[in-house]
């Protein structure tokens, strides 16, 4: 670290964050040199003339002339001895020294005007008796005391509830085991139970001395504390349109990263793993995609720090890997994540809330007696699905039968050729899927300890995850250490630390398109051995003139090749935060997060890539820091009816990224991989870049209730941005909404249906700066020519400057309510949204004739609009509880405009102005061709060269010809018409069992794994469908054409699916143990399952896949994607 | 109060030092417009950025537009696209076009960019001179090439950068000539006359612009000074032909006495190899390919040649036999031999150079020029012998030419042309400036009309340029 603060570059950051430190150090001394509160009382001046009075009546009469009250336990005052007093304006203190300290009582001020008393010698009084305000309190000093325990909902014992005799300010709260003691002053007091998250409870004592009480988790939650950005809101208040979710259901699943456990959780939120491999990449999509060109992913936001998720170090060729840089963040570590959703919520964060935003808040430690928590699970994971592939004989077969239908020898059982061996010699053959995919197992280890005083809280954690993959050899692994800290220095300064620390392994595969190592496995045939006969892998599909595709053997490139990339996370902040008068706060934080990752690629002669290099080697690194300071200022105030909060705040953020790649071939000797690529004859040329931003943002919300009713929040947030161009450096981003209680109001306020009514409106604009860097800058990039047989440097203009380029404007209109009813046992939440996204980046394209093909500019429109539904409802409640939750959201998205044509093309889909992005486009299917007359029939209806046994397509346009460019259409879109989860939650006693639903409805997949499968050239293997139903002539199909070898016709509507499902994503059941021993606070076991069941006509392996990662416009294709496991698991929760 | 002027303070702190800096976007790893061109070594590295933008203009490209499309070369019928171009079936929308369009374009920006700011260097001026002299010599090469397949074309000779107003309309293609011719006789005075060090094998020479000066010439019929330009080279004595034709185009014997330009490929990295040998083979020699190239020889043009003819067993083959002794033979039709590499160095990527021109070309060229200016000379016998004498097995196979009519000498220089240069690049340009390209294209049973004397203009510029109006029959 010490590298990066010495550079000049960020030295400036670390001037602008120190100077406010200074102020946070000045404040803090100058909060030290104030007094605690309530010594002036003592200083009070007091005239006392008495004559053989008893002390308690001395303490009366002081507290008649003062204004301070006394307390104390029965046995303080024991003797009757009677005083004589006489004192002219003396202090209190000195007063109070004269009477008590000779007959060895204590005197101590408690709270501003009271002064408890307590006996030298004799255990302390408990500080949280406090006493009565009336004086009556020590004229009937009657003692009672009450003992039991506090416990929740599965019976461990509560630290922390606060209990309070009704009426009064005197109460305790429960120790580290819920354990409480209270000294009553009467008889047929009500005690009141209380604690955050939980209905209070009162009890009415009568001459009982002990009670247990069992607390039960508040439903009703609209106490609940939301995060928003920079600060958080009672949900009762909150305007905007907030999702959250707890650790509970984060815990439920066992996954590699936060993000994947959103799925289905939340609405509005569409979540899409887009590989499987182990901290594979996912999709996210908060109420659809805004952009085509710039990021459509949300900013994460994890303890307030907005991290970037920099792309992995770059590898050789033919290893393609989607990691999701989130997965370094440890999800055992989270207590909570809130999706923001609407304008209202997404302002305060500028130039990148379009996309919206996910905040994750971590667990901090809470006060009590120090607790440890541990937490293990194991796994077990196994593909769900194996596709029917043709056996080796099969296989072979179709070669020849290919041949014959192209007028040529039959290849497999030609005694003369190369390939003597019939067919029917061959066999089952090699069965790649078995080869490739494994049961793998996974784990996962936590350990935290957490506790702490008024004064300090800490949690400190360490946690080891580590999952194999369900194809050979690819691993995830993570080691995470995490301490957070809250300090009160003084009653005006806080502060408080969070730092976590990861190290990850990411052994992967190839992980997508048709070298991936599914790929090679699909394609290479099953007549081809895993090993040569000396024992080798085997080389070449087959071998030699087999008329197999060139397909590298999947097990041998597993095996013998390394794709390692390893990355290391550190992301921590340290923060202040001042009281500078009442109701106003600042908070001042830096942070850093450092992401640095190595990639190291290594090919053997074993493998095709590298076979004729011998050995094929790569090491690619990226450094990334990211700094951070903030300068927030809260302010709260209420009068009468009218109550504000204002956050205003200044933050500075910059980015510098470093990445280095260099890769070498010839190797000598392979054992060292790729960890000294110096070893190797051949060294490639190195590229290497480094790039910076910076962000400078102010910004500011006002939230004002007027009756606590009528809630109006207005938000705005201005950002530099290094990312645009000269003449738009600046950007604002303002937002107001509106919310109204209506249950509240007089005319709803005792309904008996109606608990909870709020309507909420808001409207917004918000940014995307996902727009890369130095875009708007020409460039000149270097690479390397040849003249001769020297390489020489080489200089081109690679890009036009576009000094006007901005960021894309995303404006959004929110609708909603937050239904309770039946007090609050069935709550609705509903939206309505509609967002339209302006100054779309695109690639506009040029004339040749200036020199480049395209320039980035700020051209386009597209709409997305929805509706969100979630539900959550207590079915029945009592010793048996069922609880329901469930969402369901629907999106729809639109272009609006683009630029110059009305319409480009992507791959496989089309960008149309009028439809939604993620259209699929193509030619559409019309059964096989079946008679040489019927093709002469239709003459240019077909394709010049069709024979009986080729595929016939639509003539779209109708103008009698088929063509395969114009006779296109949409052939249905990759985005779902809705999404939704349903979790049934079930309990009785001691156990909990949950089953949750989750799924998508109307999307369509493009197949393009089936497509190589069934195209009926028989170079890579086929699937049995070909095998047994291609068209022959002796027993026609009209679904596959004969086996061989036809014009290639781009995208097809044969291969789209429906990939619609419905998937039972987990059930769980756990068990709460009746072990309560003096360590063990609480031990819980649970089993469960993970994607148990799938419901789809989706022919793949999974219908969950987005092989496209990176596009914004192509969604649902499944290119030989990693596919989906099975896991079982159990696991076991145990408190110290 | 006292909190208040803290927190003003506080607040002005941030503010004031809420430096601009972090806004500023300075490049770390990459050159910007104002400063890529500061040295001798920025010049050099801006032209070789010229060259290299060579191979996406010529490779299959050129091979696409000058052979495919004539009746010299076609493809196997499962190459769908190929067989579009090769019958006239192509349209405005068909990709070679949008792709040669485009890259010539961007060569001659790139050469713009090294004309304008070059002079501005401070360096040796004979360095910067020829630096300068290469950027011309490539910029008429792209424009010949354009004029060639569009006629009119947009003449764009300087460097701007505005985006928004780029509509550019098309220019006489006589004005591109006078361009064109203008830059290589400038060339032609800063050129070397060849290069000494390995590292500049394939950099333009004062022979270079003099041949394709003389190639400009003669497609205008201004044979006077095609003839003296080719005379010009002959008399140099730079040059000669290498006794063996098979030697023209071995990777190992690249940048030989014959090769007056060549664009340079390597197996120093398959990123650099050329794609020609795939396309062309029976079987190609990459270890791991066992497939050949779709690209083959039209069958009347194999059956053309005549007996003794070294040139057909290097350019038309039926068989190929190959390293471990296996003869593999060609299903579907004759293969071209010319591009053979058995030291291929990656699936797609041999190390055969691209021949632009080579003296054989000059040759007959000269013996063209002679012809036309003033009927069957001597030196232009002499010129088309030289060529013929190096081809035949035994002196009695192609004879030498002698008392020919100015016509049968004409089309005896046309026929030699073909067998000499076929396949590189030539063809369609040479039917085109003889008007055969319809007759020929017919006599292998092509349709060919007035319209396929010019390609399309590509849709794409079409679209986003509405100056441009496009050629008729599109």
């Amino acid at each position: 670290m010490s590298n990066f603060f010495t550079r000049k570059e960020i030295f400036y950051l670390m001037k602008i964050t120190l100077t406010p430190l200074l102020f946070v150090c000045l404040l803090t001394t100058l909060s030290f040199a104030e007094n605690t509160f309530g010594q002036e009382r003592l200083q009070e001046k007091i005239t006392l003339h008495l004559k053989n009075t008893e002390l308690k009546t001395v303490l009366k009469t002081i507290e008649q002339k003062t204004n301070v009250v006394f307390s104390y336990q029965k046995g303080v005052l024991t003797n009757n001895e009677k005083l004589s007093l006489d004192i002219n304006n003396e202090t209190l203190e000195s007063v109070l020294q004269q009477i008590l300290s000779p007959r060895q009582i204590n005197f101590q001020v408690l709270k501003s005007n009271k002064i408890v008393l307590t006996r030298r010698g004799l255990g302390n009084v408990p500080q949280e008796i406090e006493p009565k305000t009336s004086p009556v309190l020590f004229e009937t000093p009657l003692e009672q005391t009450i003992t039991g325990t506090v416990t929740d909902e599965n019976g461990a014992g509560l630290p922390g509830v606060s209990i309070l005799v009704k009426g009064t300010q005197q109460g305790t709260t429960t120790d580290a085991v819920g354990k409480y003691r209270l000294v009553l002053s009467g008889n047929n007091e009500v005690l009141i139970f209380s604690f955050v998250g939980y209905i209070a409870q009162e009890f009415s004592i009568g001459t009982q001395t002990t009670l247990n009480v069992s607390l039960k988790p508040d439903t009703k939650a609209l106490s609940e504390v939301i995060v928003v950005g920079y600060g958080a809101v009672k949900k009762r208040d909150l305007t905007g349109a907030v999702s959250s979710i707890g650790a509970t259901e984060l815990k439920a699943q066992p996954v590699s990263s936060f993000n994947q456990a959103l799925q289905g959780r939340v609405s509005g939120v569409q979540v899409t793993n887009s590989s499987n491999a182990p901290g594979g990449g996912i999709t996210i999509r908060i109420r659809g995609g805004n952009s085509i060109s710039a990021s459509n992913d949300p900013l994460y936001v994890i303890d307030g720090f907005p991290v970037t998720n920099p792309a992995p170090a770059t590898g050789a060729g033919n290893s393609t890997l989607y990691a999701n840089p989130l997965s370094t963040i440890n999800p055992n570590d989270i207590e909570s994540i809130e999706i923001l959703k609407d304008a209202s919520a997404t302002a305060i964060y500028g130039s990148r809330g379009a996309n919206g935003v996910v905040l994750v808040t971590t667990k901090r430690g809470k006060e009590g007696q120090a607790t440890v928590d541990f937490d293990v699970y194991y796994g077990y994971q196994k593909v769900t699905k194996m596709l029917d592939m043709a056996t080796a004989e099969e296989h072979t077969a179709s070669k020849n039968e290919q041949l014959r239908n192209l007028n040529f020898a039959e290849r497999y059982g030609n005694p003369t050729g190369a390939y003597p061996k019939k067919p029917s010699e061959y066999g089952v053959g090699t069965n790649w899927q078995k080869e490739i995919f494994q049961g793998a197992p996974m784990q996962n280890y936590q350990l935290s300890v957490s506790g702490g005083t008024d004064k300090l809280r800490y949690i400190v954690s360490g946690n080891y995850f580590n999952q194999d993959g369900i194809v050979i050899t690819s691993n995830f692994k993570r080691y995470t250490s995490r301490i957070s800290l809250d300090a009160r220095v003084s009653k005006r300064l806080k502060i408080g630390t969070n730092f976590t620390i990861t190290r990850s392994y990411n052994n992967s595969v190839n992980e997508v398109g048709s070298s991936s190592l599914l790929g090679l496995a699909l394609r290479i045939s099953p007549a081809s051995p895993i090993y040569d006969a000396t024992g080798n892998y085997q080389l070449l599909n087959v071998g030699a003139g087999s008329g197999f595709s060139s397909v590298a053997n999947p097990v041998a490139v597993a095996k013998t090749s390394t794709n390692l990339l390893t990355s290391d996370r550190v992301l921590g902040s340290i923060f202040g935060d001042i009281a500078l008068a009442e109701g106003l706060t600042a908070r001042i934080s830096i942070g850093t997060d450092i992401l640095n990752s190595r990639r190291d690629i290594f090919y053997t002669p074993q493998t095709l890539i590298a076979n004729t290099v011998n050995g094929y080697g790569s090491n690619g690194t990226s450094n990334n820091i990211n700094l951070l300071n903030e300068n927030i200022l809260t302010y709260t105030k209420s009068f009468k009816e009218h109550t504000f909060d204002a956050v205003a705040g200044v933050t500075f953020q910059s980015n510098r990224e470093e990445r280095t790649y260099s890769e070498a071939q010839d190797f000598p000797n392979y054992t060292l991989g790729a960890n000294n690529i110096g070893l190797a004859n051949k060294p490639l040329p190195s590229t290497g870049s480094v790039q910076e931003w910076g962000l400078n943002s102010y910004l500011g919300r006002l939230n004002y209730r007027f009756k606590d009713r009528y809630l109006l929040t207005i938000t705005g947030r201005v950002d530099g941005s290094s990312r645009f161009g000269a003449n738009n450096k600046y950007g604002f981003f303002p937002s107001g909404a509106f919310a109204w209680r209506v249950s509240d109001e007089n005319f709803l306020k005792n309904n008996r249906w109606v608990s909870e009514l709020k309507l909420r409106l808001s409207y917004g604009i918000t940014g995307n700066d996902g727009i890369g860097l130095y875009n708007s800058l020409s460039q000149y990039g270097t690479s390397r020519t040849v003249f001769g047989d020297q390489e020489v440097l080489m200089i081109q203009a690679s890009r036009i400057a576009n000094p006007d380029l901005r960021w894309e404007k995303t404006a959004q209109l929110d609708a909603g309510f937050d239904l309770g009813l039946f007090n609050n046992r069935l709550q609705l939440t509903a939206d309505y949204y509609i967002k339209t996204t302006t100054d779309l980046l695109l690639g506009v394209e040029l004339p040749a004739t200036t020199g480049f093909t395209s320039v980035t500019r700020n051209v386009g429109s597209l709409e997305n609009k929805g509706v969100e539904l979630s539900v959550n409802s207590v079915n029945i409640d009592g010793k048996f509880q069922w609880k329901t939750n469930g969402n369901i959201s629907f999106n729809r998205n639109k272009v609006i405009s683009l630029n110059n044509a009305d319409q480009f093309f992507t791959g496989n889909s089309i960008v149309k102005v009028g439809e939604s992005v993620g259209s699929f486009y193509g030619n559409v299917f019309d059964g096989i061709w079946q008679t040489a007359d019927e093709i002469k029939a239709a003459g240019t209806l077909a394709r010049s060269g069709d024979l009986p046994g080729a595929i016939r397509y639509k003539d779209l346009n109708g103008d009698g010809i088929f063509n395969e460019a114009t006779d296109r259409q949409i052939l249905g879109t990759g985005l779902p018409k809705f999404i939704f989860g349903l979790t049934n939650t079930l309990t009785y006693q001691s156990f909990d069992f949950a089953i949750f639903l989750q799924g998508t409805q109307g999307n369509k997949i493009l197949n393009v794994t089936r497509k190589s499968m069934e195209q009926s050239d028989p170079s890579d293997n086929l699937l049995r469908t070909v095998i047994e139903g291609a068209w022959r002539a002796d027993k026609p199909s009209n679904t596959l054409p004969s086996i061989r070898q036809w014009r290639n016709t781009g995208t097809d509507s044969f291969y789209i699916e429906d990939g619609s499902f419905l998937r039972v994503k987990n059930v769980s059941l756990g068990y709460q143990l009746p072990l309560r021993t003096k360590f063990v606070k609480r031990a819980r076991v649970y089993i469960s399952g993970q994607n148990l069941w799938t419901f789809t006509s989706y022919r793949g392996f999974d219908p969950e896949v987005n092989s496209d990662f990176t596009s914004n416009v192509q969604y649902g294709v499944d290119n030989y994607a990693y596919p989906a496991a099975r896991t079982f698991t159990c696991g076991a929760t145990l408190s110290f | 109060m006292k909190n208040t002027t803290l927190l003003s303070a506080l607040l002005t702190v941030f503010l004031l030092t809420a430096c601009e800096k972090n806004l500023e976007e300075v490049p770390l790893s990459f050159f910007e417009e104002s400063n890529s061109f500061n040295s001798a070594a920025d010049a050099t590295s801006a032209i070789n950025g010229v060259y290299d933008r060579l191979k996406n203009v010529y490779g299959m490209t050129m091979i696409n537009l000058a052979d495919l499309n004539s009746d010299e070369c076609e493809v196997r019928e499962d190459n769908g696209s190929g067989d579009e171009i090769h019958k006239n079936l192509f349209n405005s929308g068909t990709s070679l076009f949008d792709g040669f369009y485009t890259n010539s374009y961007v060569l001659i920006d790139r050469a713009n960019r090294v004309i304008a700011n070059v002079p501005k260097i401070t360096m040796d001026t004979k360095l910067r001179d020829q630096i300068v002299g290469e950027a011309k010599f490539l910029r008429a090469l792209a424009y010949f090439n354009l004029v060639r397949a569009f006629g009119n074309i947009p003449l764009v000779t300087s460097v701007s950068n505005d985006v928004i107003n780029v509509q550019i309309p098309r220019e006489p293609a006589e004005k591109v000539y006078q361009q064109i011719i203008s830059d290589l006789q400038e060339a032609e005075k800063t050129l070397p006359v060849k290069y000494t060090v390995a590292s500049e094998n394939g950099r333009a020479t004062i022979g270079a612009a003099k041949s394709i000066l003389a190639k400009v010439y003669l497609t205008r019929k201004d044979w006077a000074n095609a003839a003296s330009k080719a005379k010009e080279v002959i008399d140099s004595k730079t040059y000669a032909l290498v006794p063996d034709f098979k030697d023209v185009f071995l990777p190992e014997k690249e940048n030989g006495a014959e090769h007056i330009f060549s664009i340079q490929y390597s197996c120093v990295l398959p990123a650099y190899g050329s794609p020609m040998a795939v396309n062309f083979s029976i079987y190609f020699s990459y270890p791991i390919n066992l497939t050949g190239g779709s690209y083959q020889v039209v069958p009347q043009h194999a059956a053309s040649y005549l007996s003794g003819d070294l040139r057909k067993d290097v350019t038309v083959i039926y068989e190929k036999k190959i390293a471990n002794g296996t003869v593999v033979a060609s299903r579907t039709g004759p293969h071209l031999d010319k591009y053979w590499d058995p030291q291929a160095c990656g699936s797609q990527s041999a190390r055969n150079n691209f021949l632009v021109i080579r003296y054989a070309d000059v040759l007959l060229m000269y013996a063209e020029a002679l012809n036309e200016l003033s009927g069957p000379t001597t030196e232009a016998y002499t010129a088309i012998n030289t060529v013929r004498a190096r081809a035949r097995k035994t002196p009695t196979d192609l004879k030498d030419f002698s008392n020919l009519t100015q016509t049968q000498l004409r089309e005896a220089i046309w026929q030699e042309r073909s067998w000499e240069l076929c396949f590189e690049g030539h063809r369609r340009w040479d039917l085109l400036r003889t008007g055969k390209y319809i007759e020929k294209m017919k006599k292998i049973g092509i349709n060919a009309e007035e319209k396929h004397l010019l390609y399309p203009i590509p849709i794409q510029e079409m679209d986003v340029n509405p100056a441009l109006v496009q050629n008729p029959g599109y």
